[in-house]
């Protein structure tokens, strides 16, 4: 039912006269019937865009199909829907506070940051919006006209397309500091800007003052507190990140949202018709960084021994992994193999996730599936093969689901293995590059396309998709590479019949490259608030 | 480098690989292979360069598979202790379930013994086998007398490979080249000989007579073979670092003595101390020094008797 309360122009809402009781019901009200916060959801090849809602009544699943307990996340991208029916070309005041004090210290109005075509956000605690103004659709070319259906389907609404966040670093900060494992619920107020009546929800009769949305429970809209990363398909318009080249153009493909308050990542892919995929969340462990160095110490300079590591079993089942064991001591880990290695505590903590979602159980030389995300068109499967190395820096596993995604949304079919990047310790066996989680190889691509591994001269290697497949995780941040030169008259590509070499890579034979592309000098991903 | 410091241990059932098995063991001897056989100008394979061509050279490749190796044996067939310095010990880097062991048609005939090919194939990298490891088997009547492993293609972790190619030269002197491919700057290692002794067994070859010395041992040379007292430092697979966490390598000092290039009387082995240079990890020869003294071997007969750690 309607309240008391009006929106002033400092955003702040103050009690005004009580509505007049409901009489009949009366179609040909002006009405705000409903308002809620939604995802842009795009069907026929993007040429067609919908809302779906977020809130407690619409909960969300995720990859696994479990319910996620939130609706959404502190920096993140949303639209706010307002559908109204007898007020086209009206305009529409809308403020979001916090139901409780407990994110801010108070409930007023939050200043948040709102999209302003085609390619800015900009601070505002009131948001006025016009019904069947469709700006908060433009992509970065300040278009929306690939939408054919928003005079039939949208017309009759109000969209602001906004970011869950203040302006600044420092008060978001303070927002996670105080939210930290928290949730906190959002409520809008919205009002006619010209202060005229309006009917809200379903009531009866038009009233002057505020209606109030999402303040019960029959939905809530929920916001959380975690780390986030948004990851760009190369061709989705809507990407505004930083150019970083031109001719032809190409920008940054993601940006996070640093949470200091939260171990929590989750990775968000914006596909190439901007429908956004919840791809997975990943827990940060901050361990010690870690250099290889040419002497070991004796073990009286090496710390206390925390953790042993023992591959015995592995190798024996037949993994064909280097390291006998590691020993992680306080100092720094020891890789126990055919010639040990010290890898040497450095000054500050390194950041890595596990990229073994799956964690399918057991040893062997098998290939071990540990991702296979299949929603909404979107494909992202990898596994590991012959290593224990499976822990990645947030920013590169951003880079790698997104590249996987590309990938595959291009019509390449290729299970992607990994031959590892590092160990959980940020150490490497027997590697120098590997350390930190900065740098990771992948099995050669086959004509098979079955994720088994083969070499450059190898009549399966499948050149063509490894160019492809090298590209987008170029675009995608893995800068610098390693494979070796080499000629493959007898495999089914034709451009390799001479001399050649993967794009973005260096000749390294040292250690050998003919069997993996190497992938490292990740360039970092800036935060939102960079 | 020096065969031996082990050699074969006493004990070793040899019933095993006669009898039921001979069969096995081609004594065909119109499949005796002609020599030189291998890489005959391994001397020249000094740069990475030619060392990868050779590597894979498919021609080469061709030429050992035309080995025909056919016939899957078990491993317990050739269990024999090898030396102590030995990279990827058959004993232990050999895994019978999933390396599939063959053994070839064609061999070396020389004298009264046959020398057979072995091939252990690598079956779980790829989506085909492929040869990672050959070794050189001495038999006589059925009966294994020594072995060698004198071909290797190890594709480790992260492109770390470590190759071994070989030569069989007309006089059976075998060549041994090794090959590491780190992160490390490519670094060129000995070229190493052995010969096969009357005793069937293999042991370090040397061009010339005389007093001896490289970076790993040092001694004198009779007859082209190790005569008298030898001073060797090498990593000793025998030394188990768990055991002592003291030490920081796995090196060891070694004082041997040989006769006719077998080794014989006490062998006694001590920890080597050695600094390392900062910068590349090598060892720095110059501040080598003899350390506690950890086990000793006790030979008869090119036979190790005993083994005693203290």
């Amino acid at each position: 039912m309607a309240t008391r309360i009006t929106i002033t122009d400092s955003g702040q809402t103050q009690t005004l006269n009580s509505p007049l009781a409901p009489d009949t019901p009366d179609d040909s009200l002006q009405r705000i019937s409903t308002v809620y916060f939604a995802k842009k959801v795009t069907t026929d090849n993007g040429t067609r865009v919908s809302f779906t809602k977020i809130d407690s009544a619409h909960v969300q699943r995720d990859h696994q199909n479990q319910e996620i307990p939130y609706d959404s996340i502190l920096g993140k991208t949303v639209y706010l829907v307002i559908e109204t029916s007898n007020m086209a070309t009206l305009s529409i005041d809308a403020v979001i506070r916090p139901s409780a004090n407990t994110m801010t210290g108070n409930t007023e109005t939050l200043q948040l940051m709102r999209f302003v075509s085609p390619d800015r956000y900009e601070a505002q605690r009131m948001f006025t919006v016009q019904v069947g103004n469709f700006d908060a659709l433009n992509n970065k070319d300040g278009s929306h006209a690939h939408y054919t259906n928003l005079q039939a389907d949208h017309i009759n609404k109000a969209i602001i397309k906004l970011q869950l966040r203040p302006d600044g670093r420092a008060v978001f900060d303070e927002w996670t500091r105080r939210l930290a494992e928290g949730s906190i619920n959002l409520e809008v107020a919205v009002e006619r800007t010209d202060n005229n009546p309006c009917a809200y929800k379903d009531e009866q009769q038009e009233v002057n003052g505020a209606g109030i949305f999402l303040n019960d429970d029959t939905a809530r809209f929920r916001v959380v507190g975690k780390n986030i990363y948004n990851i760009h398909h190369g061709s989705n318009t809507y990407n505004t990140l930083a150019v970083i080249s031109t001719n032809p153009e190409r920008r940054r493909r993601i940006q996070k949202v640093l949470n200091n308050h939260s171990t929590e990542v989750v990775f968000f892919y914006y596909d190439q018709n901007d429908n956004e995929h919840r791809i997975c969340s990943r827990i940060k462990e901050t361990v010690t960084r870690k250099r290889r160095v040419n002497t070991i110490p004796p073990l009286a300079q090496r710390g206390t021994l925390l953790q042993t590591i023992d591959y015995t079993a592995n190798r024996a089942a037949g993994e064909n992994i280097d390291a006998h064991q590691l020993l992680v001591y306080s100092n720094g880990t020891l890789g126990d193999g055919a010639t040990d290695k010290w890898y040497a505590n450095q000054q500050g903590n390194v950041e890595l996730v596990n990229m073994d979602i799956l964690g399918n159980a057991g040893v062997g030389p098998q290939i071990f599936e540990a991702f296979n995300y299949n929603q909404n068109g979107v494909i992202i499967r990898y596994g590991f093969q012959h290593t224990r190395r499976r822990s990645i820096q947030p920013d590169l596993f951003a880079g790698f689901l997104g590249s996987l995604a590309q990938f595959r949304q291009e019509g390449h079919n290729h299970y992607i293995v990994s031959q590892g990047f590092s160990y959980s310790d940020a150490s490497c066996y027997p590697s120098a590059e590997h350390v930190n989680g900065e740098a990771g190889d992948l099995n050669l691509l086959t004509t098979q396309q079955d994720g088994v591994n083969t070499i450059l001269t190898a009549a399966n290697f499948d050149y063509d998709n490894a160019v492809i497949l090298r590209n987008i995780l170029y675009d995608f941040g893995f800068i610098l590479g390693r494979s070796e030169n080499f000629s493959n008259t007898s495999n089914a590509s034709t451009a390799d019949n001479a001399s050649t070499r993967l794009p973005h890579t260096t000749h390294t034979a040292t250690p050998r490259h003919n069997n993996h592309l190497h992938v490292h000098g990740f360039a970092q991903i800036p935060d939102i608030y960079a | 480098m020096s065969k031996s410091q082990v050699g074969n241990e006493k004990g070793i059932n040899t019933k095993a690989y006669s009898a039921e098995n001979g069969s096995l063991f081609n004594t065909n001897k119109a499949d005796c292979i002609t020599l030189p056989f291998g890489y005959d100008n391994i001397s020249k394979l000094t740069t990475v360069e030619s060392a990868l061509s050779a590597i894979q050279d498919e021609n080469k490749l061709k030429e050992m598979s035309s080995l025909k190796f056919d016939k899957d044996i078990k491993k317990d067939l050739l269990l024999l202790p090898e030396e102590y310095n030995v990279f990827l010990p058959f004993s232990k880097n050999v895994n019978e379930k999933f390396d599939r062991i063959k053994i070839a048609t064609d061999y070396l005939c020389y004298g009264e013994y046959s020398l057979y090919f072995i091939g252990v194939l690598n079956t779980v990298r790829y989506a085909e086998p492929y040869m990672e490891k050959i070794y050189l088997v001495s038999m006589k009547n059925n009966h294994l007398v020594d072995m060698k492993r004198i071909y290797l293609n190890h594709q480790g972790e992260m492109g770390f490979a470590n190759y071994t190619l070989f030569n069989i030269d007309k006089n059976y002197i075998i060549t041994l080249q090794d090959y590491e491919f780190t992160e490390s700057p490519f670094k060129l290692k000995p070229l190493n000989k052995y010969q096969i002794l009357p005793s069937g067994k293999f042991s370090g070859y040397y061009d010339h007579d005389g007093s001896y010395k490289d970076g790993e041992e040092q001694g004198i040379v009779k007859n082209h073979k190790k005569e008298g007292k030898w001073v060797e430092f090498k990593s000793n697979d025998h030394i188990d670092l768990k055991k002592y966490p003291e030490f920081t390598d796995s090196y060891t000092y070694l004082e041997a003595e040989y006769k006719n290039g077998l080794p014989v009387g006490k062998w006694k082995f001590y920890k080597l101390l050695q600094e390392y240079n900062e910068e590349t990890g090598e060892p720095m020869v110059e501040t080598r020094k003899k350390g506690k003294l950890i086990y000793t071997e006790m030979y008869k007969d090119g036979v190790v008797e005993k083994r005693e750690f203290y």
